[in-house]
């Protein structure tokens, strides 16, 4: 009997954090803000995973200047110019009427803040991350959709511009 | 079944008086032997089956498939997982041969949930969050297949999590089910729960040596850790000596290994040599022979490597270490240990072999030797042991 009550919690337990993972990105995407970052992806490997791009934001520096910050943990502040979406900001406390997302700095260098990298990689079927690496490479642009709800985001898509 | 109907048979000759009852005992602990050996078997396929299917499921949704939508893959997912669920539920009630290899399947399924929402979603975080929840997840099969393979794949994961930088309290907390759910006392199964154990001291290791800069804190720190495999009696004696000689092996390679005033400074030297003295102060309680404290104790010869021709003594410690199992072999009549003196010795020859110019010639007489000094070692051996038979 101690068992089966085992095996029943194991049973709600692996499918419980299947599921809430699932919904929870589902509202991102549902309800979440559209925001575009430009970035500059390259093409490695995962073995359980698959093919990836690996993202780099085109900024990876904060404005203003910031104190004891290396290594923790707060929230990125975006800034909308036009089209484009970029990360300016970093705050202890949660920000009030701003756009944020979840995040870290990095270090501080020569009176500089960097930030790390919140959106690392984007899966894609093998092959066409290779492809969409090359184009870039060609010279084509290449941006990433992100929804983003409540600080928490899901990276949606990555576009290529000719 | 056919062992059933012989022993039928010999129960009604026994009756008869035709066999003694010890002459039945023989032959039925015979036939239980020849049993126990072909349900091992049988769940080897099983389990390896089984670990062959799932890494294939995985490798086939790894491709990630883009005409497919979350939609499909959320059900394929949770599918997955509950197919996992259900045949490990069904090996568990009804077929407990087949427990091992339903519970990799199922600790492999979840893997694959977790990879599968992390490509839907484009999850960007560190992979220590990937590991973190795959051994999290896996926790409750390790409890009811009470150990053997599904513990050293969880060490597996467990270890990946360490090494992307995963919090160590959190590793130490999450390594307990392996030696809480270890319950494997002879065989395959207890080896693969000594690798997992082992995995696991490894990655505890792992991360204190990145608190250093200098190589030679770290092989001090890996040659006293592996003393302490062999000391600390969590029944790993035999890994610590596999341990040893391997890293006994990478350290006859010439490299310029020369003292820097660093180490006087560095930490990880000091606390390694700390835990390296409470190892021996063990092996001194325990009376342990002076032979093995002398051969499986490779932090004793240190010291050469502040110098740049530390090398050699590796290469004779080495050869020390063959030349013993070959000694040992002899002594005994083993004849598994004078083949693994003779494959440890070998091993290094024909490495030398590769690391210098040496000519060809050469190279061809002395393996024509070690060839023929193998075999006839080993004809030698059988026929000892076949003689102590006879006597």
């Amino acid at each position: 009997m101690r068992n089966k009550i085992i095996f029943a919690v194991m049973v709600f337990f692996q499918l419980g954090v299947f599921l809430l993972m699932v919904v929870n990105k589902e509202i991102i995407i549902k309800k979440g803000n559209t925001h575009k970052f430009r970035v500059a992806p390259r093409d490695p490997y995962d073995y359980m995973r698959g093919n990836y791009l690996s993202i780099n934001l085109d900024h990876r520096e904060l404005a203003g200047d910031y104190e004891n910050v290396e290594n923790k943990n707060g929230y990125l502040i975006l800034k909308k110019d036009g089209e484009w979406s970029k990360i300016t900001e970093f705050s202890n406390g949660k920000p009030e009427n701003m756009e944020y997302i979840k995040g870290k700095i990095r270090n501080t260098y020569n009176n500089k803040t960097y930030f790390e990298n919140p959106f690392k990689r984007f899966y894609m079927e093998e092959g066409k991350a290779k492809e969409t690496e090359k184009k870039i490479a060609e010279g084509d642009r290449s941006y990433i959709v992100v929804k983003i709800y409540k600080g928490r985001y899901v990276l949606e898509s990555i576009e290529i511009e000719k | 079944m056919r062992g059933k109907i012989i022993l039928k048979e010999l129960e009604r000759l026994r009756g008869l008086g035709v066999i003694t009852d010890e002459v039945y005992k023989g032959i039925e602990n015979f036939y239980a032997d020849e049993g126990d050996n072909r349900k091992g078997f049988f769940n080897f396929f099983i389990t390896t089956g089984c670990l062959l299917i799932g890494l294939g499921i995985i490798l086939l949704f790894a491709y990630n498939w883009s005409k497919i939508g979350r939609g499909v893959k959320t059900g394929i997912l949770i599918s997955s997982i509950i197919t996992g669920q259900i045949i490990f539920y069904f090996s568990l009630e009804k077929k407990r041969e087949f427990v091992s290899g339903t519970g990799v399947f199922l600790i492999l399924m979840v893997g694959l949930s977790i990879a599968m929402i992390s490509q839907m979603y484009n999850i960007s975080g560190e992979d220590q969050g990937f590991y973190l929840a795959w051994a999290t997840l896996s926790i409750p099969v390790l409890y009811f297949t009470k150990g053997g393979i599904n513990t050293l794949i969880y060490g597996f994961v467990l270890y990946m999590y360490q090494s992307s930088d995963g919090y160590i309290l959190i590793y130490m907390l999450l390594g307990l089910p392996i030696f809480l759910f270890s319950r494997k006392k002879e065989g395959i199964g207890a080896l693969v729960e000594a690798s997992s154990k082992v995995l696991f001291l490894i990655g505890l290791m792992a991360w204190y040596g990145q608190f250093s800069h200098n190589s030679k804190a770290g092989l001090l720190l890996y040659s006293a850790l592996f003393a302490g495999v062999y000391t600390f009696p969590l029944g790993l004696k035999k890994i610590g000596e596999q341990l040893t000689i391997i890293m006994a092996y990478f350290l006859t390679f010439k490299k310029d290994y020369i003292f820097s005033s660093e180490l006087v400074y560095d930490k990880v030297f000091w606390v390694s040599a700390l835990f390296y003295i409470i190892v021996l102060v063990l092996l001194f309680l325990r009376k342990e022979d002076f032979k093995n404290i002398i051969l499986w104790n490779m932090p004793l010869i240190i010291l050469p490597l502040f110098f740049s021709w530390g090398f050699i003594v590796y290469n004779i410690y080495f050869l020390i270490i063959g030349g013993n199992f070959i000694y040992e072999g002899f002594k005994r009549g083993d004849v598994r240990s004078f083949n693994n003196g003779s494959l440890i010795v070998g091993g290094l020859i024909a490495t030398r072999f590769f690391d210098y110019k040496i000519s060809t010639l050469t190279r061809g007489l002395v393996f024509i030797l070690l060839g023929g000094a193998l075999i006839a070692g080993n004809l030698y051996m059988s026929r000892k042991r076949g003689g102590s038979v006879e006597k």
